[in-house]
């Protein structure tokens, strides 16, 4: 049996870099999603919830609030709200809902400020090795939560949109590595628009609960006399601190 | 972990820790040098006081270059920095010349022995032409508005950038077009510094009434004690509208028992400050509850209960950079009414983390909002403060600097193979 390769966490760092790709109305601004490069969705839609990491409920993403608060056009900023929500195999994918949100004749009004004009910006992502890895998935459990949401965010949600080499998607990796119900896990938890702190704390929970059938055997499995060691060792502790003693030293 | 950024991790947790020292390491054994035209005064020099310990600490060696000039110099360069702010003040040939005749003299100064060579604005920016080594990246950082740049002043400083392998500017109306790569990044603050950590209440009471005492003029405020207090703590600078500020206040004043403190410097490359300042006493003399006073450089702790014992605080700049003081005074939990201009409206989101105004009436009305509910300004300042930790904190800057470097290296070997 070949073992798994080990996971290597990197966190992603995303560039942010002008275009000098403006927009000053509903017609302009559906020019500008034609052919906006991939990074520029990727910036002004995909990772809203990586750009607001913690708000409690991901804003819309830009085009969405560019025509809400500037053009004041509120059904025009829902439908685009709505057509950047979800999950998107493909760049492709989610310019065909952006466009189809905008409709073929939208409208020409302008915004007169100069200030006010939607700029293009793009995402140059930058890869930074953590030196951490893990080679099973309880490994992974475990090292979780000391984490920033900068790598769990490129690992679930960027690296695979942007087909970054096939090592970096961490969900791919679950596949591989027997963990196929904890991938499902986080596929599902992507379903739903989350903020970048919020989805690195909703996968631990949901790994969590994956792994209890795991733990539960673990338990019954270990030996009657460790357990009771173990709660011997913190009922002492207990004792201690109620009585105002220091801790002894373990041996 | 050493002491600095041990106490931002307590702060924020260890995750963007883990990413500074990923960072660390793909600069390893590289030496970043930092260059500005000054050590005291101003948002740069404040940034840079406190990043370049902290990138020392995280092991890549930094050192900080003070580029000097003498008075004329600095006339040039406050002329080159209004211009791209949006007040065209041609160039004359002999300020041009005189602007590279201090160039060339820095830069056989200068120690520009790094790896890596971090240029701040527009003063330093030529060195580039004189000190260039093979193997070297340099990346060009400008912490000015340049959406309003005069075409001509521009001209004259672009084929220096253009020779940088990355520009950085704090929002996308800023960037300019140019060949190299151009990123956005915004600057961040100190948590820890005098400027910006907690006061205990006692402490805040006593560098008030010093600073009240110290003031000297009979009719001077007791700070500690008056109030309803309007604050704006700003550089003499017209570009920051103190007169506005005062014009705002004046409405404000007739309907609402309130008092104005504008509080603030020169820095040491500004020479406009102190006729700005006689040009706001002269206004504030005939509008009751007005109080002006001048900080020396270093004044930091006494900003720091200047901003806590506000009520509101206002920074109505006509064209900004980023107003690191917004940022500042949304650390402290504090109601903020600013102008939506430069990096402004990246701090205060309107309605969210504090109140956004564009007129002279805009801004006497959310000062007015605000000074009505008390309840209001809690829960801006609640989330101002959390916005700020998330986005504005020194290690997200030092991150996204490491970034562009680390990016212009691997795109520097990339056309190399």
């Amino acid at each position: 049996v070949t073992p798994p390769t080990p996971f290597r966490f990197v966190a992603g760092i995303a560039l942010e870099e002008p275009t000098q790709v403006l927009a000053e109305s509903a017609a302009a601004l559906r020019e500008v999603i034609a052919v906006a490069p991939p990074a520029a969705l990727h910036h002004h839609v995909i990772r809203i919830g990586a750009r607001f990491p913690r708000s409690r409920e991901v804003p819309p993403n830009d085009f969405a609030r560019w025509i809400g608060e500037q053009l004041q056009d509120p059904g025009a900023a829902e439908r685009l709200a709505y057509a950047g929500f979800g999950v998107f195999d493909t760049f492709e994918e989610l310019r065909g809902r952006l466009l189809a949100a905008l409709g073929n004749s939208p409208s020409k009004r302008e915004v007169r400020d100069e200030e006010a004009r939607f700029r293009l910006v793009a995402a140059r992502m930058v890869p930074v090795p953590l030196d951490v890895e893990a080679s099973t998935v309880e490994e992974l459990l475990d090292l979780w939560p000391t984490l920033g949401h900068e790598s769990s965010w490129y690992h679930v949600v960027d690296a695979p949109l942007l087909g970054h080499t096939e090592e970096q998607g961490l969900i791919a990796w679950l596949d591989r590595t027997g963990g196929s119900r904890w991938a499902s896990s986080a596929r599902e938890a992507l379903r739903s628009p989350r903020a970048a702190v919020d989805l690195h704390a909703e996968l631990l929970r949901r790994w969590r609960r994956s792994d209890i059938a795991r733990r539960v055997v673990e338990r019954a499995d270990r030996p009657r006399r460790v357990d009771a060691a173990a709660d011997q060792a913190t009922l002492t502790r207990i004792a201690q601190r109620l009585h105002g003693a220091e801790p002894r030293e373990e041996a | 972990m050493s002491y600095l950024l041990g106490r931002y991790e307590q702060l924020l947790g260890g995750g963007p820790f883990r990413t500074l020292e990923g960072l660390a390491r793909r600069l390893r054994g590289r030496r970043l040098v930092m260059v500005n035209t000054t050590r005291t005064g101003g948002g740069v020099a404040e940034i840079l006081r406190q990043v370049v310990p902290l990138l020392n600490e995280l092991g890549i060696p930094t050192d900080w270059e003070i580029m000097e000039g003498d008075e004329a110099f600095f006339r040039v360069t406050k002329r080159i920095h209004n211009a791209l702010h949006g007040q065209p003040d041609p160039l004359s040939e002999i300020d041009r010349e005189r602007y590279h005749e201090w160039t060339r003299r820095e830069a056989a100064r200068l120690s520009l022995h790094g790896d890596l060579i971090f240029i701040h604005d527009p003063q330093p920016a030529a060195l580039i032409e004189h000190r260039r080594e093979p193997g070297q990246t340099w990346v060009w950082r400008c912490h000015i508005d340049l959406s309003r740049r005069d075409p001509g002043t521009w001209e004259f400083i672009r084929p220096f950038v253009e020779q940088y392998d990355a520009a950085i500017v704090s929002a996308a109306a800023f960037a300019p077009p140019l060949a190299a790569p151009t990123f956005l990044i915004a600057p961040s603050i100190d948590p820890f510094a005098e400027k910006n950590r907690e006061l205990p209440e006692e402490e805040e009471a006593a560098v008030l009434r010093a600073l009240s005492d110290g003031a000297g003029a009979e009719d001077t405020p007791d700070l500690a004690s008056e109030g309803p207090w309007i604050t704006q703590i700003s550089r003499f600078d017209r570009l920051k509208d103190p007169i506005g500020v005062i014009e705002a206040f004046s409405l404000v004043r007739k309907r609402r028992r309130c008092k104005l403190l504008l509080a603030g410097g020169s820095a040491s490359d500004d020479p406009e400050g102190a006729e700005v300042l006689a040009e706001v006493r002269e206004r504030a003399a005939s509008v009751p509850d007005v109080a002006i006073l001048e900080l020396p450089p270093g004044s930091d702790l006494e900003i720091n209960a200047l901003q806590r014992a506000a009520t509101v605080v206002v920074q109505k700049s006509l064209r900004e950079g980023f107003a690191l003081t917004v940022a500042e005074a949304l650390w402290k939990r504090r109601a903020v009414v600013a102008s939506a201009v430069g990096g402004i409206p990246l701090q205060v989101l309107h309605e969210e983390t504090g109140l956004l105004a564009r007129s002279i009436e805009g801004a006497a009305y959310q000062i007015e909002r605000l000074l009505d509910r008390p309840s209001l300004r809690r829960e801006l300042g609640i989330q101002g403060h959390a916005h700020i930790r998330e986005n504005f904190l020194h290690p997200r800057e030092m991150r996204d600097y490491l970034a562009v470097f680390v990016e212009a290296l691997d795109r520097a070997s990339r056309s190399a193979a």
